[in-house]
Parts: structure tokens; sequence; C-alpha cells
């Protein structure tokens, strides 16, 4: 069985499945897998098409892959990963994808156009990070124990924070120093709700605002990583979230003591 | 009644976030619907439990188990169910307490509310652990079982 797939990887083909299977692996990765996910999905693609010796490493900001060709001998690649962007439609599509490859094997040069397509879908659209900003924010006030007036101006405010947060993506401001801002504006924000009589304490408003830009997903990977025996990258996202998290709490709580 | 509104609440703060993740169809509705059980789990092990910190374990293994089933059913990763169903979990009110105590200088709510976050922070890894255990194991369970019957039946 092996040597009909082996003949795919005559001529150039090794640098290519490498290549198009360490974009798929990126693309994962961007979009919030966890690290074995992209470890296995890799190393399977590669399996699929014959390579033999596979060794796949991958941390939250890079994946390096060696595999061994018969023509080729030893091929070497790797990805740096600059931002992340969770979006979870594409990592199900990305999933399913990567099972199809090695189910199907269809021929290299098709990869390509797999991966095009993805780039094509479109992520969130505005109007449903939109909606979701202010949803989340009237949820998690109501939650938490506040009042419909509270989860009002929560919803507001989480509207604002999301067109806020637009603008700083544009400027490219440093992840921690744009949440915290970010949610300094909240809290001021809240205060400022809570002076125009809409809602009793701002404690409330922000509890519901800071839900928003505490990173659940990172957390998540985070522990799924950790015990799954990816040390490094567990204790790498651990250490982030905890992180951004510290700078949300902090802006909040500065952005309060101002007013 | 407040426990129902509670539910609720979980259930849309979820669904927001499966809206900024950008999940659509059925896998929307079903991982925000584990971030709702998840914290009637966390509501119903009051009865039996008075810590905080082991109602939120049994909150986070209900929810890894739950996401384990539902990526197995539907073929999706369980990173989507999991990922938006712990929202609701997350200790954001003691996090922000903290820091909020820490700039005020009031010391002492500052460390209760502190080893409450940190408390609960173990309690959910200590879950999701588990949970990944308990299903490897339960995987692996299966597979035997099926093994060993089809060796036996094909003789």
């Amino acid at each position: 069985m092996d040597d009909e797939y082996c003949v795919k990887l005559s001529d150039d083909t090794g640098k290519l499945l490498l290549s198009y299977a360490l974009d798929i692996g990126a693309e994962m990765l961007v979009n919030g897998a966890e690290i074995s996910r992209v470890e296995d999905s890799i190393s399977r693609i590669c399996k699929a098409y014959g390579a033999k010796e596979i060794n796949v490493f991958s941390i939250p900001y890079v994946i390096l892959v060696t595999i061994y060709c018969e023509n080729e001998g030893y091929i070497t690649q790797s990805r740096r990963i600059e931002s992340f962007k969770y979006d979870l439609y594409k990592l199900e599509y990305l999933n399913s994808l990567s099972r199809n490859i090695c189910r199907i094997k269809p021929d290299i040069k098709s990869i390509k156009d797999d991966i095009k397509s993805i780039n094509k879908l479109n992520g969130a659209s505005f109007v449903r990070t939109f909606i979701g900003y202010g949803m989340i924010s009237a949820a998690f006030t109501i939650f938490f124990g506040g009042s419909t007036a509270e989860a009002v101006s929560a919803c507001i405010i989480g509207f604002m924070m999301h067109a806020y947060e637009t603008v700083l993506k544009k400027l490219k401001m440093n992840k921690f120093l744009s949440s915290c801002v970010c949610a300094g504006a909240a809290g001021i924000l809240a205060v400022l709700f809570v002076k125009f009589n809409i809602g009793e304490s701002a404690e409330n408003i922000s509890i519901g605002n800071i839900m928003v830009l505490i990173p659940g997903l990172m957390i998540t990977n985070s522990f799924r990583d950790l015990f799954s025996g990816n040390i490094i990258s567990g204790f790498v996202r651990f250490t982030e979230s905890v992180l951004l998290s510290i700078a949300v709490a902090l802006g909040m709580s500065i952005g309060k003591l101002i007013l | 009644m407040r426990e129902i509104i509670q539910l609720a609440a979980a259930f849309f703060g979820a669904l927001g976030f499966a809206l900024v993740f950008n999940l659509k169809g059925s896998s929307m509705l079903w991982s925000s619907l584990g971030g709702m059980l998840s914290w009637g789990v966390y509501l119903t092990a009051a009865i039996y439990f008075k810590g905080e910190g082991i109602r939120y374990f049994f909150a986070a293994l209900f929810l890894g188990l739950y996401a384990e089933v539902f990526a197995r059913l539907k073929k999706k990763p369980a990173t989507v169910f999991l990922a938006v169903g712990f929202i609701p979990l997350i200790p954001g009110f003691s996090l922000y307490t903290t820091m909020h105590c820490a700039l005020k200088n009031q010391r002492e709510r500052f460390a209760f509310y502190g080893i409450q976050s940190l408390l609960i922070a173990g309690a959910l890894a200590s879950g999701i652990i588990v949970s990944l255990i308990l299903f490897q194991l339960l995987k692996e369970f299966i597979k035997q079982f099926f093994e060993y019957f089809r060796k036996r039946f094909s003789k």
C-alpha cells in the first residue's frame, strides 16, 4: 500500500506536500486549535502521502516539521505564527479538510485550491461580533446578579467597546495595552452611566463588560495543552491568558478610580 | 427563581461568545447549551457539596465529557464545544475584584479573592484533566470490548 503513494512523492512534490501540510497546521493554530491537534493533523497528512520519519514540533508561535522522502531525502520547513485570530468555524472547516485529505488523498496540487478556499471564507462579520459583544455584556451582568437597567447599560457599553476595539485594532497596538485601554474606557463609561442614573452599581455593569475581554478560549486551550503533554505550550498560553486578564482587570479598575 | 435566571443568562452569554467566535448552525446551539448545563451542574452540586472548589470541579468535569461526546457525535473538534461552554465557569468576578482591591489597597479582600480565583482555576483545570482521562479510559474500554467480541465470534 505504501508504494502506491510513494509514487506521488516523486520529483519535487515532497516539498510541496510539506508546505501545504504546514499551511493547514498554521491556519489551525491561528484559529484556536490545541497543539496536539495541529501536530496530529500535520503528521497524518504527511503519512497519508507516504512520507517516512515524520518529526513534528509545535509551540503556539512556531511549527517545525522534518520529513523523509525517498527522492529528496530529509526536508525541513517551519512556520512562524505572528498573531491569533480565533475563528471556530474555520477550525471546523480545517478539521474536516484534513480528515478528507487523509481519507481521499487527492492530488497534491489540488490541496492548494482547498487552502485558497479557506482564506476566502469570511471571518466573523461585523454584525455578528457587534451583537455578540452586547449579548455577552448584558447576559453576564444579569448572571452576576445585576438588575435590568444595569444589563441595558452594560449592553450599550458592550456595543461601544466593539467600536472602540475595531479602532484600536487598526492602530496595531500591543495586545495587552489595547485590552487594558479598552477595559479602562469601559470602566469610565460604567461610572458615567451610573452617574446618569441608569443602573445602581458600576461594579455590576463592569463585570459584564469584563467577561467580553477575558480570554476564555486561551485558558481552556492552555489546560488541554498542559495535560496532554505539551507543557511548554500549556504554560505559554496560561501565562499569556493570566497576563491578559490581569491587564483587563487592571484597566477596568484604573478607569473607575480616575473618575 | 434566581437560579433559572442565571441559567438563562449563562446560555445567552455563551451564545454571545459563539457569535464572536463565528460558530454557525447547530454547533452554535449545542455549545451554548453546554455552558448552560455545566452551570446547572455547578448549581445542583450545591445540594451535596458546600465547598466552591468541588462544585467548579464537577462542572468542569461534566463540560469536558460533554464536549468530547459531542465532538465524536458531530465530528467536530472538541475545542468548539469546550471553549464556548467554559465561559460561564470562568471566575471573572473574583478576578476583577482581586485587581480592584489591590489598587484600592484593601489587603484582606485582595487575599481572599485572589485565593478564590486561584482555587477556581485549579478546580477547573483538574475537572478538565479528569474528564480527559475518563474519556480515554472509556474509549479504550469500548475498543477492547468490541475487539474481544469480534475475536470471539469470528472463530
